[in-house]
């Protein structure tokens, strides 16, 4: 990860062309530097070994200067794969510094060796190596300055090499090169200077990548919740721009068969009944669709309640929305038979309200799609830690399109439609809503022409629900439904 | 204009509208064919080619409508027949559907919002054809 951010922070730099300015800039120093001296001391042994030093530096830039154009056009072009252009970026860095480093030490043998000042470069170095290569790149760096001084200091204290430049004439007498523990402390507390450097610029660095990898993290988390946000925010614009379609259906249709008569397009006896009794069937679907959308709304609202709900028997549920249902299933002429695991209350952590609308959506929808004289079958049972619900008919099926889209609000199957059977298009979306919100699972298995089976599974209730003589005493049991087949299969 | 004789697909889910229409259109001469259908009215229309297509917006889903206009008017032997949408959905909000589609115009001859009224239906029928001939 630490890796990640270097690199970024490398080819920006390179994007700068940071390194190249900054040679220029030390360059024109260094000159300003050396032309100051020649004006005061007018020594010239120094100055051509110096200049030349200078001259390097400004022709090893242009060579820089000319990779860096040549991996920027890579870099903007993208020519090459962006590792390919990473691995150059690093090469090139380390090249420059190692080259800088060298030639530092070359500018140190010029002025004073062991005792010049310069060595404090050393430590610029260090620290811009390690802000922007990798770790063992910059402790390697490190140690190569910390070579090429020795080798400096060393060569001169040994004599190897000669002759010694002293940092000012003044100093040429003391010979301090030649004091050999007076080298090995300056080597060592240069040393300690590079290492220490590197450590701490190191240490400080990866505090600083760990918090921007936090704080991207947590940019990318927000920036993911605003994209949530607003995606809810327009699909509850477009659910409301549905549900005002939807509640205003009913109210046009009513003021345009009311406009019928008023105009006297409908003028017998029988037309203006026909008419009245629409009028009335349209307001009683206007009143169904504005209590589903308000059992919607509720089971939204309701979705992380405070007090909690006891736990509601399924078995007991089905019981009642059967036997609510039962005018229905007559006038569509549909046997409803129950199938419930009666040994032990089927208790899920779900309010009885939303069971009951969930029991009952399934169930009107198995009968209204259902053809006459046939069966819908609810059956119950206790499986996987939970409660397994089924709700099977034979009625017209769903095609796999609409099994797709049919728990969004509003949306209604080509079958239904053609079948012109009414309904407001919210029975199935609440039933996934309470499905969600109780952790439940809903899942539907349907063939067109053959009938579809829905099956709802919904966690056990942890909590104990009011202790009653039917259930004291009873132990629980693992069962296997007639369903868990139907389950294992999906 | 001469109505006699005009042939009408009505594209609508609501059944007691294809009543209402029928009521209102008949009389006047119109031949209506009624579709409850995305798909059977675009079967209807291409078998029968019907001299108006009256299409609802809402069917099996919110906008089904808006995707059945856009695919007959791509069509080369359908393009030339006029919409009439009537819907309870608004001009506006019919053009913030079409926007979320990514289009700026819904490809329609005429937008009609229910609630219905007789008169206002028959001279609406009356100036697509009009315009159509």
């Amino acid at each position: 990860m630490r890796d990640r951010f270097r690199t970024g922070a490398l080819l920006r730099l390179v994007q700068l062309r940071w390194f190249i300015r900054l040679r220029w800039a030390f360059a024109l120093t260094a000159t300003g530097a050396l032309g100051l001296e020649y004006s005061l001391a007018r020594t010239t042994d120094r100055l051509v070994a110096f200049v030349v030093t200078l001259i390097v530096i400004a022709l090893v830039n242009v060579v820089w200067a000319v990779f860096s154009r040549d991996l920027l056009a890579k870099i903007k072009d993208g020519d090459t794969t962006h590792d390919v252009v990473v691995r150059h970026a690093f090469v090139f860095a380390n090249a420059q510094v190692a080259a800088d480093l060298a030639l530092l030490t070359v500018l140190i043998r010029f002025t004073g060796g062991v005792e010049s000042p310069l060595p404090i470069f050393y430590l610029f170095h260090m620290v811009i190596g390690a802000l922007v290569l990798k770790r063992w790149h910059a402790i390697l760096q490190g140690t190569w300055a910390f070579a090429l001084y020795a080798a400096v200091c060393f060569g001169e204290g040994w004599e190897i090499i000669v002759p010694h430049y002293a940092f000012l004439p003044s100093m040429a007498a003391e010979a301090a090169y030649l004091q050999i523990d007076y080298v090995m402390k300056v080597i060592a507390v240069v040393g300690a200077g590079i290492y220490g450097a590197l450590y701490l610029t190191i240490q400080v660095v990866e505090r600083l990548d760990e918090r921007e990898f936090e704080l991207r993290r947590t940019v990318s988390a927000l920036q993911e919740a605003q994209s949530a946000i607003e995606k809810l925010q327009n699909r509850r614009a477009r659910f409301m721009r549905t549900a005002a379609h939807q509640l205003k259906s009913p109210l046009a249709v009513v003021q345009t068969l009311g406009g019928l008569i008023r105009d006297g397009v409908a003028r017998s006896p029988d037309e203006i009944a026909n008419i009245c009794g629409k009028i009335v069937r349209r307001c009683r679907e206007g009143i169904d669709s504005v209590s589903d959308l308000l059992t919607l709304a509720r089971v939204q609202e309701s979705a992380n309640p405070e007090t909690p709900e006891p736990p509601t028997d399924m078995g007991e549920v089905i019981e009642d929305v059967v036997r609510q249902s039962s005018p229905l299933a007559e006038e569509q002429r549909i046997a409803v038979a129950v199938q419930v695991d009666s040994s032990m209350p089927l208790l899920v952590d779900l309010s009885r309200r939303d069971a009951c609308d969930c029991i009952a959506n399934l169930l009107e929808n198995a009968v209204k799609y259902s053809k006459p004289d046939n069966t819908v079958t609810i059956e119950a049972c206790r499986a996987d830690g939970g409660v397994r619900v089924a709700v099977k008919d034979s009625g017209m099926g769903i095609d796999q399109a609409t099994q797709e889209t049919m728990f969004e609000a509003y949306r209604r199957g080509n079958e239904a439609l053609g079948a012109r059977i009414s309904g407001s298009g919210l029975g199935l979306a609440i039933v996934r809503e309470i499905m969600e919100q109780a952790k439940g699972r809903i899942h539907v298995d349907s063939t067109p022409g053959v009938g579809s089976t829905f099956t709802l599974w919904l966690p056990g209730a942890n909590r104990q629900p009011p202790v009653t003589d039917h259930i004291a005493g009873s132990a629980p049991r693992e069962s296997d439904g007639p369903i868990d087949e139907a389950w294992s299969g999906t | 204009m001469a109505t006699s004789g005009k042939h009408v697909v009505l594209i609508e889910d609501d059944t007691d509208m294809h009543d209402v229409i029928r009521m209102m259109l008949e009389p006047v001469g119109y031949t209506l064919t009624c579709c409850t259908t995305g798909q059977e009215g675009v079967d209807t229309v291409r078998r029968e080619r019907p001299d108006v297509i009256l299409l609802d917006i809402m069917l099996s889903s919110p906008t089904e409508g808006f995707h059945l206009a856009y695919e007959m008017k791509k069509d080369e032997v359908l393009k030339d027949t006029p919409i009439i949408i009537i819907s309870s959905i608004g001009q506006k909000m019919g053009m913030d559907f079409a926007k979320e589609l990514g289009s700026d115009y819904v490809p329609v001859e005429l937008f009609l919002e229910k609630p219905l009224d007789t008169q206002r239906l028959r001279e609406s029928m009356e100036q697509v054809l009009e315009q159509r001939a």
